[in-house]
């Protein structure tokens, strides 16, 4: 059961929807259903967590557990680069428990540049503020540092690259210190993986740390890339909200450049996550690049119940047996751009209105009356 | 104020200790009824749960950080930091079975276990057949009786496995108390749970 109400959804998602405008971003329909074959080959989401249904031919299909996966399968072999969001439900499993995960989120195809992934990270941000959420904070990392770091070690596989990042991704140098006591791993890889579980926080003391660390040069590109993209945030008024975190892992090779997660106050876990996934777009939609991020709506939404400002509809309201007068101020206000619901009464005999409203609605009822 | 989740038990006696050598003290904590303690100077409240439980509270960010037995970390899987460890509460997780058997004897082995999870990693990475039975307590039994060929368990001693007459076959690791953490408090938090964080480990944070 959803912990927000149906106004602040219309609310949010409004303002959502206004912001990702102005930053040219078309709103895409995401299917409900994908072939679970493809699914399974490249989704980064466990196979127990998803539902599946089979359509009259036998085929098996996945119920959208995740938007990005579904809207790659739609936009397949796009050639112009090009900007959509979405607000969907998605169906989940956690444990035995199936559950709706109302997500919303942006994805910016085919612009390979440092530029696209800082208007990626800033539209993220923007988004939040734009909800009213507020001591955000933005983390950055890549996904290239850590692969790189793993090329060092030829003896290591799949499945131990796999490990690896599992650990890592859960800042568990425990675990990762026995798995390499276990294994030949050169010293320099084991002892550097471990210290990046971690390498988070300030900008400045964890980047020059970073640099370090670099065994190749694999390893010292990522990091250029993130100063790239972080500089630019800097530019665009949000470099104070942006921190590192070099142990954000490419778990299940979803990611393929900057990664990110943003927080904010009050929230129990990141709001939004996102980053670069062009090898998953090549192989899933013959998109070239793409950058993009998810936003945890039944997160976010509780906590913008107390700070997003609802536009409650404006009730005209008419003596009984005026209802043309109603409709007509009803009308006008509409005109004006604001919801309004025409109603007489016996009551009432003039303008009324919900307790929540804009104070610039105030101001305009002012005027207008 | 940092909530700290701690699991009831061997771990919060141990853990008790420990925070009042680092100055930590909670004034009410010889009341065992009680399930929230407070530290006077209003930084710090514990919350003692079922050490099953604590990495949920901690996940669901009910509180910010928590303390409980590595076996409880591996076993769950739970969607909490995994900082460090804890000199507190320590044992190891180990393949045991009857006298002077050992694993490399076997092309697929039967392992009765509590920890399904971990057993699984352990035997993956071994490379051998495996068929797991889950169960909840006096594991000791399945070899003995023939249900399984080994078991995969807690040891801490070893005396309850010599007093069924069996013996460690493979230590396969170290388990002591994990600190954990909730992801987004680990950023939002950062600055006191650093404070508390530095108390109890030595290294860098």
């Amino acid at each position: 059961m959803a912990n927000f109400s149906s106004s602040v959804y219309s609310a949010s998602v409004a303002a959502l929807r206004r912001l990702y405008y102005k930053y040219s971003c078309e709103e895409a329909q995401v299917p409900i259903f994908v072939d679970a074959a493809l699914y399974e080959r490249y989704n980064a989401l466990s196979g127990e967590r998803y539902l599946k249904a089979v359509d009259r031919s036998g085929n098996v299909l996945v119920v959208r557990p995740d938007a990005t996966f579904h809207v790659l399968s739609k936009t397949a072999g796009l050639t112009e680069p090009s900007r959509i969001f979405y607000t969907t439900e998605l169906i989940r499993y956690n444990g035995s428990v199936m559950q709706e995960v109302t997500q919303t989120g942006a994805e910016f195809f085919g612009d390979p540049s440092a530029l696209c992934d800082c208007e990626v990270v800033s539209l993220a941000i923007e988004s939040l503020l734009e909800m009213g959420l507020t001591e955000i904070r933005v983390d950055i990392g890549h996904s290239g540092y850590i692969n790189s770091l793993l090329s060092e070690d030829e003896s290591l596989d799949p499945r131990a690259h796999d490990v690896i990042n599992r650990h890592i991704a859960k800042k568990n140098s425990i675990g990762l210190a026995d798995f390499f006591s276990q294994t030949s791993v050169k010293a320099e890889v084991a002892s550097a993986a471990i210290e990046i579980c971690m390498l988070f926080g300030g900008y400045s003391e964890v980047l020059s740390r970073a640099k370090q660390l670099c065994l190749n040069e694999g390893m010292a590109a990522s990091l250029d890339n993130l100063n790239e993209i972080a500089s630019l945030l800097s530019k665009r008024g949000h470099g104070d909200g942006v921190f590192l975190d070099l142990g954000f892992s490419n778990w299940m090779d979803y990611y393929s450049g900057m990664i990110f997660k943003a927080y904010a106050h009050n929230a129990s876990r990141e709001v939004i996550s996102g980053g670069r996934y062009d090898s998953l777009a090549q192989k899933l939609g013959n998109i070239q690049h793409a950058s993009g991020f998810g936003h945890d709506l039944d997160i976010t939404l509780p906590i913008a119940e107390h700070t997003i400002r609802q536009e409650a509809a404006v009730k005209c309201c008419a003596p009984k047996g005026n209802f043309e007068q109603a409709a007509l101020w009803a009308d006008e206000l509409r005109k004006a751009g604001w919801p309004a619901e025409a109603l007489e009464s016996e009551s009432a005999a003039h303008l009324r209105y919900k307790e929540k409203y804009y104070q610039s609605t105030k101001e305009f009822l002012a005027d207008w009356s | 104020m940092i909530r700290i989740a701690l699991a009831k038990g061997r771990v919060s006696d141990s853990v008790l200790e420990i925070l009042k050598g680092k100055g930590i003290e909670f004034g009410d904590e010889k009341d065992d009824r009680k399930l929230i303690l407070h530290e006077p100077e209003g930084k710090y409240e514990l919350i003692l749960v079922k050490p099953q439980d604590t990495p949920t509270y901690v996940e669901q960010g009910v509180a910010e950080c928590g303390i409980v037995g590595r076996d409880i970390v591996m076993e769950q899987d739970s969607d909490v930091y995994q900082l460090f460890s804890l000199e507190a509460a320590k044992c190891k997780l180990c393949l045991a079975g009857k006298p002077g058997g050992r694993l490399e004897r076997y092309s697929n082995i039967k392992i009765a276990t509590k920890y399904t999870s971990s057993a699984e990693a352990f035997l993956e990475q071994k490379g051998v057949g495996f068929e797991l039975i889950k169960l909840n307590g006096s594991v000791e039994l399945a070899p003995i009786l023939g249900m399984s060929d080994a078991i995969i368990d807690i040891v801490e001693t070893g005396n309850t496995l010599r007093a069924n007459g069996l013996e460690i076959w493979e230590d396969i690791c170290e388990i002591q108390c994990v600190f954990i953490a909730n992801k987004a408090a680990l950023k939002t938090r950062h600055k006191e749970l650093s404070e508390l964080i530095s108390c109890l480990y030595e290294g860098k944070v």
